[in-house]
């Protein structure tokens, strides 16, 4: 055991800043930030696994109805949110304490650790709403930390906390280099992607029912100039990748213009098991002898509905989650329609290749309990059996990088910035080439004969001609193309969210979804509540009164 | 008188037996008669039986290394008589309590002395099981693992922390477990209880302390040869009855369509059923027919496997001790060896040691000198499993091995959930094992510098090495599961404690005053050094090869730490009294740390006790009723450092590659940097936690001792309790801190009560025991008021005890539509599901409002009964040991009562479940199947608590002595044969639904063994 003083030198600095980078990576499921935890409190996939009672407590947060303050898998991540906010606030006190003569980087270092902080509390704001806000000025005691409230005496909305944010966010854009040698180091503009979409989910301000009361043409703005100065650099340092697949395979790891900034994961590096990827450690399907465990994370039909296509190549706005696919009925489903292509890289299907491969045809056999889940598996955070990137004693973990920041994204969101700010016609060419590049991504969707696997149809927007681009259509389309292209990446529910949509939304998911497995009986948003999990009840006791319970619970 | 004319002109005979302080019979015993010229010996039983003429006035017995007895002859016929060795008399019986001895009839804190019977005569590796039960206020807890490892808890939870009773081992205050000690060495035991007893060692002994003595040599002996041995066999009792693999596809289909759900192939893929509904539209099974083949290479037929029979055996016993003792005018030695050797009842699961024993001591300087060793080394291998669980669980569809004779295991792709086969998991690593090595022992020198002077100086050993060389190695089940990865672990750690002690002792004697004074110091330091090892990649699976230098895998890992602690000490004790009526005691004792910090490195243990020897006044002292009375009371203080490691005063700092390491660069494989967390903070101000505790006590002896008895009456208050809080998230990480914080007292009674008596051949001891507390928390540091149970906003568990159970009211489960529909609002409330009481009548089931205190673990009252009765050659013992009035969270009914309520899908059940709700089984009182949980069944409610009293008859003996005739023939002294049993039955409450309620859940279960034993002396 080392004490405070014996480590408290500029020789050490390094290994505090590294340890801050080291902890939010690899917490386990129960504890996990990782994105796929939204995605089944969305209408984008299904919990998966085992069945109801195999981790209960997502059960219990993908009907809503039964999340109580007590609920489980929500004190962990907490806790865990901040212990990686307490690395970076011991490097920072650390890093306050020596100047740039004992310590050459300290300015970099500096943008590097608000740059972690400001992104782990995006994530924990999404989660919870009013956290407090605990940075490297807090003294490490637990009477002073338990007076800090979630919502500080005298603020009246979570302005303030996004502000916090942001701060964090842009002062580590204004240090941070354009470009980084070790990649797992954000860069200028992984900083401004992240201050843009922190000022994206600023500008639609709420009331405490969580709805929209305003969305801030000043803050869009704000976003706005931040990811300009991300695409100013378009085509030269970031780019669509040519095919949607490089986003998720590991070989293109470090190496795409798509990729602002990446969770790294490793493996034969010197740990016991690798630095791999604990938080997507259920999601492997249950396919002996490829994959050992857990079958969590399960695409919803409503999902693979909104993936068809019209006959146009449009997507199906009004009616799309009309047809059923449930039981057998998908083998037949799958020949009747057409798809956006962006499908056979997102889900996984009985009967069709796994991961590009055209020897491997998963199978009903990966699916432990169909009858709740169905039988289609989520990909993207999939690799192939074969890849010797996975420490697998039975959870499967795998080493491949976590592309956190994504150009697609960064482009929708300026899309979504100019249709609010009603410059609707300049936000057409962005959605139509995120939609051309889906359009483009079938080189590996095809059997050894060249022809497609499914009857891939994708169309671009074309005014006039497919459709009529007035803002309210502009808007549809713009929430659909963000939900196909970052669908099971753990989007949908935030943005829905953002745009005040979630009781309806959902409710309409949970409405349908009962006709196909009754297990969504019992489910129910309900709005003014359910956009936020509750403060954990162990939290709310050890604060002895500071903090103010979530809305509703 | 005529009476006396006539009793003194009859010749009688007068019988009786004789025996040692420790109740073993004495054989070779002369036996006379003062003025008359008849002599006789006893025999192989302690008996005698001698002719009285007429004017015989005392009975005289001798042997030799034993005190020499006059006894008067009264009118009775029967005489019992008790030797002590040359050392004691019967007013002068000396024990240790710490340091110096004292003479038991002088004690005035309560101390339990244990005679050697009590474990002699109920075998086990582990001494303090053979006493489970035995000691008032000395709360043992075990299972059935061969591993032997107990949980022993003197007078109440003394720390909500680890506060360990202290084990003294000759003299030398060590930290062991006590299966490390073979019994068969242990000569004599006492716990100290109380602070006045126990204070003397200071700040180790909050929690009691155990004092144990070892065997030696005895002067006057000539070498003297014993062998005892025993072997024993196992059978685990009380498994329950499981579904079999046609009721498990019943439950299966019951749950099924108790969801709505259809039990067809989409659904259920590993049977087949054949059913409809009713004229009411209930679901009927007409038949379950299991699927042929449970995989697609037709290698696993559908089976039926009893888990609980596949996976346990017979276990066997061995013990076989070999004793040598010798004595010469100025030296005593023995030496010794033991194998034991416990093969557990479940599969694989053993326990085996192997040790020696070295004690010699040796006067030199005409009688002023002795120097002297006790010495033990031993070593110990322990495979410690237990796989109740997965008997439990594991679906008895699947083949323990498939058709090839390879694993047979869930069939993974027709949706059966993660169970391991829990039959492979235990044989693929049946040769992994902890082994440990021990050196235990004392060397002392003690000078009479005076008559009354002594000077002792001892310096002790207790050094353990673990080495321990385990393979994780590849399998593959027929159902689809495999680890594809082996890999090896060696694991290497060095503990060595050492404990230099010096005293002086003076005693002085002036007239009726009698003083003992000691004075003392020690120092005790304990080095601690680990390192473990893992590497995958195992070219074979073999121990022979598999180390890791033949491991060739890239994911390894590599760990190593140590630590030091040191404790230095003043000691000091001065005993009084007078005419042996008035007696007093004053002990202190100062303790200095490593682990605490400059303010609080010392601290300082008082304890005052006094005793008034009623029976020794003039008014008491014709009574002949009374023999014995004596009243003692005392106050004392103790302190518990236990749960630190080392020092905690500053902020720690540490690394682990495991958590701190990231691959910045970018690299997918290769080194990568790792960093610091931080552990834990300091705090400078850190100190003992102390424990004071008030004793008053009696202890008596009626009817020429034929009752005998003492009742104990404790206070124990733990203030500035040692106490690691769990703490507000958003500190984040290493944010524990030490404090000294609760508060807590345990109030309690002992009693224990003796009868013995003698009617010819036949005599008889029954000894019962009592003993009971109430725990209670009186302070808690307010950010954890409720880490403990309550519901955050009034409920806490402050005035409760620690143990005490917090959840939902069940109140059975619905029956109709209408109990459904005007009941309080429950998400997932229905039809065959549990209730929930609303006890703050808002209409809504709410875990914030509607949980309570539902039990206590504390069982209110704890007695042992202790039969012991011999008859000419014959002795028998039985033994009956109950706790009252505790209550059991049974776990256990979680996995026998509700299909899905975990992690594991589908599992395994007991019969029991068969009998779950159904609407044509309306009257159960189990919950109806369900393959989910929407009703939150899990939660912690009164469904589980359930009342955990028992009274187990724990072991029973049967022993015959061969007649000295006939062994002198065979030159051997003394010969018996036994016969034993443990845990021979269980009586338990009828609302209690699983097998043991002292092992609820799923623990290594109590086995019933019978053994057969010899005694041989030479």
């Amino acid at each position: 055991a080392l004490t405070e003083e014996q480590v408290s030198n500029p020789e050490q600095l390094e290994n505090f800043v590294t340890a801050a980078y080291a902890y939010m990576p690899n917490l386990g499921y129960p504890d996990t930030h990782a994105p796929w935890i939204a995605s089944l409190r969305s209408d984008d996939a299904y919990k998966g696994g085992g069945g109801l009672s195999d981790q209960t407590p997502w059960y219990e947060m993908e009907i809503f109805s039964a999340v109580t303050p007590n609920v489980g898998n929500n004190d962990g991540p907490w806790y865990q949110g901040y212990c990686a906010i307490s690395r970076a606030n011991g490097a920072l006190r650390l890093l306050g304490k020596f100047d740039e003569t004992q310590f050459a980087a300290k300015e970099q270092r500096i943008a590097e650790m608000k740059f972690l902080r400001g992104w782990i509390y995006l994530g924990m704001k999404l989660r919870w709403n009013y956290v407090p806000w605990i940075d490297e000025t807090v003294a490490t005691d637990a009477v002073v930390v338990a007076g800090i409230s979630n919502r500080p005496k005298g603020s009246v909305n979570d302005l303030e906390l996004w502000d916090k944010i942001i701060k964090d966010l842009e002062d580590a854009s204004n240090i941070l280099p354009e470009t980084q040698a070790e990649k797992g180091r954000p860069t200028k503009f992984a900083a401004h992607a992240l201050a843009a979409k922190a000022l994206l989910f600023r500008a639609y301000e709420k009331n405490d029912r969580h709805e929209v009361t305003n969305i801030n043409k000043e803050t869009l703005n704000k976003s706005l100039a931040h990811i300009n100065e991300i695409t100013a650099r378009d085509g030269s340092q970031y780019d669509l990748t040519p095919d949607f697949a490089e986003n998720f395979m590991i070989e293109y790891d470090n190496n795409t213009k798509e990729s602002l900034w990446e969770i790294q994961y490793s493996l034969d590096d010197g740990t016991t098991n690798g630095r791999v990827n604990w938080g997507d450690q259920l999601n492997a399907p249950w396919w002996s002898p490829y994959f050992g465990c857990c079958d969590f994370h399960k695409i919803s039909h409503n999902m693979i509905n909104a993936f068809k296509t019209d006959g146009t190549g449009l997507p199906d706005f009004d009616n799309y989650n009309n047809t059923e696919l449930g039981g057998q009925l998908y083998k037949q489903y799958f020949k009747d329609h057409a798809f956006d292509p962006r499908m056979g890289h997102t889900v996984a299907i009985p009967g069709y290749p796994w991961k590009y491969d055209n020897k491997l045809m998963f199978d009903e056999s990966g699916s432990r309990a169909p009858f709740q889940y169905g039988y289609f598996n989520s990909m993207k955070e999939q690799v192939r059996p074969d890849c010797n990137c996975m420490f697998k004693p039975f959870y499967v973990q795998n080493s491949m990088n976590k592309k956190e920041i994504r150009y697609a994204e960064v482009l929708l969101w300026k899309a979504e910035i100019l249709i609010q700010l009603d410059r609707t016609d300049e936000a057409l060419p962005i959605i139509n080439r995120i939609r051309a590049r889906a359009a483009n991504s079938l080189g590996r969707l095809k059997k050894d004969d060249g022809s497609l696997w499914m009857n891939y149809k994708v169309e671009q927007y074309k005014p006039g001609v497919n459709c009529t681009w007035t803002k309210d259509f502009a808007w549809k389309a713009l929430m659909w193309e963000d939900r196909l292209e970052l669908a099971g990446e753990g989007r949908r529910f935030y943005d829905l969210m953002r745009w005040g949509q979630l009781s309806t939304v959902m409710n309409a998911y949970i409405e349908k979804e009962k006709k196909r497995f009754d297990w969504f009986n019992l489910a129910h948003f309900t709005a003014g509540r359910d956009e936020f999990l509750p403060i954990p009840q162990p939290q709310m006791n050890y604060s002895q009164g500071t903090y103010v319970q979530n809305p509703g619970y | 008188n005529a009476f006396q004319v006539n009793a003194t002109q009859q010749s009688r005979i007068i019988t009786g037996t004789v025996k040692d302080d420790a109740g073993i019979p004495l054989q070779g015993v002369s036996v006379t008669i003062k003025g008359e010229t008849a002599k006789t010996q006893t025999d192989a039983n302690g008996k005698y039986s001698i002719s009285l003429q007429s004017t015989g006035s005392h009975l005289i017995f001798t042997y030799i290394g034993m005190e020499t007895r006059e006894i008067p002859i009264g009118s009775g016929n029967v005489y019992n008589v008790t030797l002590l060795d040359d050392s004691k008399t019967l007013e002068e019986v000396s024990i240790s309590t710490g340091y110096m001895t004292q003479k038991k009839a002088d004690l005035t804190g309560a101390i339990s002395v244990i005679s050697r019977d009590d474990f002699a005569k109920n075998p086990s590796a582990n001494v303090m099981r053979s006493l489970q039960g035995k000691v008032p206020g000395v709360f043992i807890t075990t299972d059935g693992n061969p591993a032997e490892n107990v949980g022993i808890q003197v007078r109440g939870i003394t720390s909500m922390n680890s506060s360990p009773a202290l084990i003294v081992l000759d003299g030398q205050p060590v930290t062991i477990n006590l299966r490390d000690i073979n019994p068969n060495d242990i000569e004599s035991m006492q716990v100290l209880k109380d602070a006045a007893s126990a204070s003397i060692y200071g700040s180790r002994a909050a929690g009691g302390v155990i004092l144990i003595n070892t065997k030696k040599g005895r002067k006057g002996d000539n070498t003297k040869i014993t062998v005892d041995s025993y072997v024993g066999a196992s059978k685990i009792t009380g498994v329950p009855d499981m579904l079999n693999a046609v009721q498990y596809g019943q439950g299966l289909w019951q749950a099924t369509v108790n969801d709505g759900d259809d039990p067809g192939p989409g659904n259920i893929r590993i049977y087949n059923y054949d059913w409809n509904r009713d004229a009411n539209g209930v679901p009927v099974l007409n038949k379950v027919t299991p699927i042929e083949w449970l995989n697609a290479d037709h290698t696993m037929p559908s089976s039926d496997t009893d888990w609980f029979k596949e996976g346990t055996r017979t276990g066997y016993q061995q013990n076989h001790q070999l004793t040598i003792s010798s004595s010469s005018e100025r030296s005593t030695s023995l030496f010794s060896l033991n194998y034991y050797d416990n093969n557990g009842t479940q599969v694989t699961s053993n326990f085996k040691r192997y040790s020696a024993r070295f004690n010699n001591d040796y006067d030199l300087l005409k009688g002023k000198l002795t120097i002297g060793e006790n010495f033990a080394l031993s070593k110990l291998a322990i495979h410690d499993v237990n796989s109740t669980y997965g008997f439990l669980v594991m679906p008895p569809n699947i083949p323990v091995y498939d058709l090839n004779g390879g694993w047979g295991g869930v069939a993974m792709p027709l949706g059966m959930d993660d169970f391991n086969n829990p039959v492979r998991d235990l044989l693929i690593r049946k040769d992994n094992r902890n082994n440990y090595l021990k050196a235990l022992g004392t060397v002392y020198a003690n000078l009479k510098i005076l008559p009354n002077l002594a000077l002792k100086t001892q310096f002790g050993v207790d050094y353990t090495m673990e080495y321990d060389r385990t393979i994780d190695p590849k399998w593959v089940e027929a159902g689809g599961k495999s680890n594809t990865i082996n890999r090896v672990f060696q694991n290497n750690t060095h503990d060595l404690g050492t404990t230099w002690t010096n005293t002086l002792t003076y005693n002085l004697k002036l007239g009726e005053h009698t003083v003992d004074m000691l004075g003392g110091l020690e120092a005790y330091k304990l080095l601690q050094e680990n390192f473990q090892g893992n590497r995958d990649g195992l070219l074979l699976e073999n121990r022979d090869y598999a180390y890791l230098g033949t491991a060739t895998g890239d994911s390894k890992g590599l760990l190593g730490g140590g630590n030091e602690r040191k404790l230095f000490s003043y000691f000091g004790k001065i005993n009084y009294a007078y005419a042996s009526k008035y007696l007093l005691s004053a002990t202190i004792r100062r303790d200095g740390s490593s682990v605490f910090g400059e303010n609080n490195k010392y601290g300082f243990f008082p304890a005052f006790s006094a005793g008034w020897r009623i029976k020794n006044e003039s008014f008491l002292k014709d009574v002949s009723a009374i023999s014995d009375l004596k009243l003692r009371a005392s106050w004392g203080q103790n302190g518990n450092s236990a749960p630190l490691a080392s020092a905690l005063l500053v902020n720690i700092y540490g690394v682990n590659v495991d958590g701190t390491s990231y691959p910045i660069a970018g690299n997918q494989t290769g080194g990568i940097p790792s960093g610091y967390l931080r552990r834990s903070l300091g705090n400078q101000d850190l100190k003992w936690e102390t424990t004071t505790q008030t004793n008053i006590g009696v202890d008596f002896a009626f009817l020429n001792n034929r009752l005998t008895g003492s009742l104990d009456w404790f206070n124990k208050k733990t203030t500035d309790m040692l106490f690691l809080p769990p703490y507000i998230g958003a500190l984040g990480e290493g944010g524990y801190k030490w404090i000294n914080g609760a508060d807590m007292t345990n109030k309690g009674f002992e009693l224990i009560l003796g009868w013995n008596d003698t009617k010819g051949d036949f005599s008889y001891h029954i000894t019962t025991n009592f003993s009971a507390y109430k725990n209670k928390i009186t302070g808690l540091p307010s950010s954890v008021r409720y880490a403990y149970g309550g519901n955050g906003l009034l409920d806490d568990v402050l005035g409760r005890p620690l143990n005490s159970f917090y959840g939902l009211v069940a109140d059975g489960i619905f029956k109709t539509q209408e109990e459904v529909d005007n009941s309080a609002q429950q998400p997932g409330k229905g039809i065959g599901r549990i209730r929930y009481k609303d006890l703050d009548g808002d209409g809504v089931i709410n875990e914030a409002y509607d949980r309570t205190w539902i039990g206590v673990r504390d069982p209110n009252l704890m007695a042992g009964l202790n039969l012991q009765a011999s008859y000419k050659n014959f002795d028998f013992t039985a033994f009956f040991q109950g706790v009252f009035g505790n209550d059991v969270y049974n776990s256990w009914k979680e996995l026998s009562d509700f299909w899905n309520i975990g992690v594991q899908n589908d599992r395994n059940h007991p019969l029991r479940v068969l009998d779950a709700w159904t609407p044509l089984n309306p009257n159960s009182d189990i919950p109806a199947l369900s393959r989910r949980d929407s009703n939150g069944e899990k939660r912690l409610s009164t469904y589980f608590i359930e009342p955990g009293s028992y009274v187990k008859l724990r072991s029973a003996d049967l022993g015959y002595t061969f007649p000295s005739k006939i062994t002198q023939k065979i030159s051997v002294e003394r010969l018996r044969l036994y016969i034993s049993a443990q845990n021979l039955f269980t009586v338990k409450s009828g609302k209690f639904t699983a097998g043991d309620p002292e092992n609820p859940g799923t623990g290594y279960p109590m086995p019933l063994t019978t053994y057969l034993g010899i005694n041989v002396t030479f």
